[in-house]
């Protein structure tokens, strides 16, 4: 043993002083399957921390071994004793292990060290690193702000995903849904909004928190180390409410995630939380509410399920200049069933959110990737976050395109198609090419105007359509390395001034030259 | 509330009520048969047990000690806890004492829902949640 922890172990001897206080406790009844039924505890309230002492009966160097406090959560108060969910392993607790009552609220530890971190639900790291220094105890569970401590939403958010920046812009403080059948892509554009942050300037960039919820550890791992390599979780927190977890932390997981957003929120810096996904935290609430036997509702879930999501998600806000003008945006999903939108809880989080973008399976297997369906995809506030620039160049694109899968449908049953018809379903093939994006390769927004500026304005069209993705990897490089300033000039005006344009058009106008091979 | 737990309860409140025990029995035979409930007994005796059991830990205070020759000399200190409890100090025949020798030395009270843990073992348990904490 070092000398350093022999001197820890002496000073703490030294400064311990015995104090035999009088606690209000109570006695566990029956437990099982995550829920706890305990007697006694009258002064007890509803989200009350109850810690159970399951060192009781046990010899001290038992006790040494779960040294852990074992705390459990309040959730219904019944005429003879509450009950409560557990917070950790249930198999510790027995019928009649003692539970005292603590008098807090279920609280998380926050601060800035836990950025770049992995932490379970209850915000304690699970990444093998240091414990987080200088923490400060959040509440996880808290009132959303009200209206006159909000503003509109002004800033943009990028995706870095070109039919998303364009066609459903997000802003920062707005609550976009990201939903769509099992395996469509709804945590890549979850990750690839992460990851695009970090094209943004180190002042302004938002801390990215990903909330986890039942998902397979094997994928959070995954994530983190795609995060990791890319410098992402410099300014990334993941929060693991894996699959494995018991339902309460589950449950309480995007909770958790809010707070830890909020935390930099109420310091005016801008946040975003990704709840992947509120499908399994529902699905956690339904099994839990049904051992506490509270009375089940539409598809077996309890009365309150919208509530559990709308408060959630009401914590999302900008903040007005008063407040710090700090914002969280938050981007749940939902996995929907056979392309259901309109199940129970699809539908609850589509009314509660600003907008959705919905995922397509027939378009995912097509190859349209990010396959994202335009047509029931919306953003209700983010377009007044948009910059200029890209407004300019998406203001039509969206109905075009769906004018384009019209015209597609349309297409199947006609013979002879008038030459503009035909023009429109070219240049609808076109755009539906430039809109696919691979997997986590997020795009600047600079680079996303200029890509989308040369295929609106016809500068792509003597390209033939199979080649388009490639014909885009060069225009970037070669817009990258020869024309850098004209980046630059997009991204610090935020629009397309006369000068800009001029100067863009020359280059797109030079680029087939600088690709002859491109045109073979 | 589970009908089980229905019966018990409405028992207990009888036997409170000072209703002879025998009574109790035979007309609780003749409501479960007449309901279609004879089924529920051996439920009902479990609730019951379970009702008497909480009714008995509400009530009686325990004090544990380490050892038995503890108990006689239980210090001052266990009195004045009790009366915070609102149990009457000094009245041995209310406190049942225990040993437990898990808690190396010291004492342990519970009267109702009051609990008092002066034992070594939780100060121990202390000291040592506070070293491997501060690591």
């Amino acid at each position: 043993m070092s000398d350093n922890v022999i001197q820890k172990i002496i000073t703490e001897i030294e400064q311990f002083s015995p104090s035999t206080t009088v606690e209000h406790v109570g006695r566990v009844l029956a437990v099982g399957d995550g829920i706890v039924e305990i007697e006694g505890l009258e002064n007890a309230v509803m989200s009350e921390v109850v810690e159970f002492d399951i060192a009781e009966g046990k010899k001290l160097e038992d006790a040494v071994e779960t040294r852990g406090a074992l705390y459990g959560l309040i959730l219904n108060l019944e005429e003879d004793g509450v009950k409560a969910i557990v917070l950790g392993e249930t198999s510790l607790i027995s019928e009649g292990v003692v539970v005292k009552s603590t008098g807090r609220v279920l609280s998380v530890p926050v601060g800035e060290a836990i950025v770049g971190r992995v932490v379970n639900a209850l915000a304690r790291p699970i990444d093998g690193k240091a414990a987080l220094e200088n923490a400060e105890m959040v509440p996880i569970e808290r009132e959303s702000y009200g209206v006159i401590d909000r503003k509109s939403v002004d800033t943009p958010l990028q995706t870095g995903i070109k039919a998303i920046d364009s066609m459903i812009p997000i802003g920062r403080g707005q609550r976009e849904l990201i939903i769509g059948d099992r395996f469509t892509g709804k945590t890549t554009v979850a990750i690839d909004t992460i990851l695009s942050q970090r094209f943004e300037p180190e002042d302004t960039r938002p801390v990215c928190i990903y909330v986890a919820v039942g998902q397979k550890e094997s994928k959070t791992a995954r994530i983190v180390a795609e995060l990791t390599e890319r410098g992402a979780m410099e300014y990334t927190v993941v929060v693991d409410a894996p699959a494995s977890a018991p339902a309460a932390l589950q449950f309480l997981a995007p909770f958790a995630g809010a707070s830890i957003g909020e935390y930099f929120m109420d310091r005016g810096r801008d946040a975003l939380v990704i709840y992947d996904d509120l499908s399994k935290q529902a699905t956690a609430y339904r099994q839990l509410s049904l051992l506490l036997r509270r009375p089940p509702g539409r598809e077996a879930y309890p009365g309150d399920i919208f509530y559990l999501h709308s408060r959630l998600l009401e914590r999302a806000a900008k903040l007005s200049d008063e407040k710090g003008g700090g914002s969280l945006t938050a981007l749940p999903i939902i996995e929907t069933q056979e392309g259901d939108v309109s199940s129970y809880i699809p539908t609850n989080v589509i009314s509660i959110t600003d907008g959705q973008i919905y995922l397509d399976a027939s378009l995912f297997n097509k190859g349209v990737r990010p396959a994202i369906d335009v047509g029931i995809s919306v953003s209700r506030v983010g377009s007044a976050a948009q910059t200029k620039a890209m407004k300019s160049v998406a203001g039509t694109l969206r109905l075009e395109l769906a004018q384009f899968r019209e015209l597609e449908a349309f297409m199947q049953f006609a013979q002879d198609l008038d030459p503009e018809t035909a023009k429109r379903i070219d240049s609808g093939r076109r755009m539906v090419e430039i809109l696919k994006q691979g997997k986590h390769t997020p795009m600047a927004v600079q680079t996303q105007v200029a890509v989308l500026y040369a295929a609106t304005n016809g500068f792509l069209d003597d390209f033939a359509i199979e080649r388009l993705q490639e014909v885009e990897e060069k225009l970037i490089g070669y817009l990258d390395a020869q024309h850098k300033e004209l980046l630059v000039d997009i991204r610090k005006e935020g629009k397309i001034t006369d000068e800009t344009k001029e100067k863009l058009e020359a280059a797109l106008k030079q680029f087939p030259s600088a690709h002859p091979e491109l045109k073979s | 509330m589970q009908k089980a737990q229905k019966y018990a309860k409405a028992i207990m409140a009888l036997v409170e009520k000072g209703v002879p025990a025998a009574d109790i029995i035979k007309n609780l035979q003749v409501v479960l048969a007449r309901h279609g409930h004879m089924t529920l007994a051996p439920r009902i005796a479990v609730e019951l047990k379970r009702l008497v059991e909480r009714k008995r830990r509400a009530t009686e205070a325990v004090l544990s000690v380490a050892r038995e020759d503890n108990a006689v000399g239980a210090p001052r200190e266990v009195s004045e806890y009790l009366a915070k409890a609102g149990l009457p100090a000094g009245q041995a025949g209310e406190v049942r004492t225990e040993v437990d020798d898990s808690l190396i030395g010291g004492w342990k009270l519970r009267a109702g829902d009051t609990y008092v843990d002066a034992s070594y073992k939780r100060q121990l348990l202390t000291i040592f949640n506070n070293v491997v904490g501060k690591e």
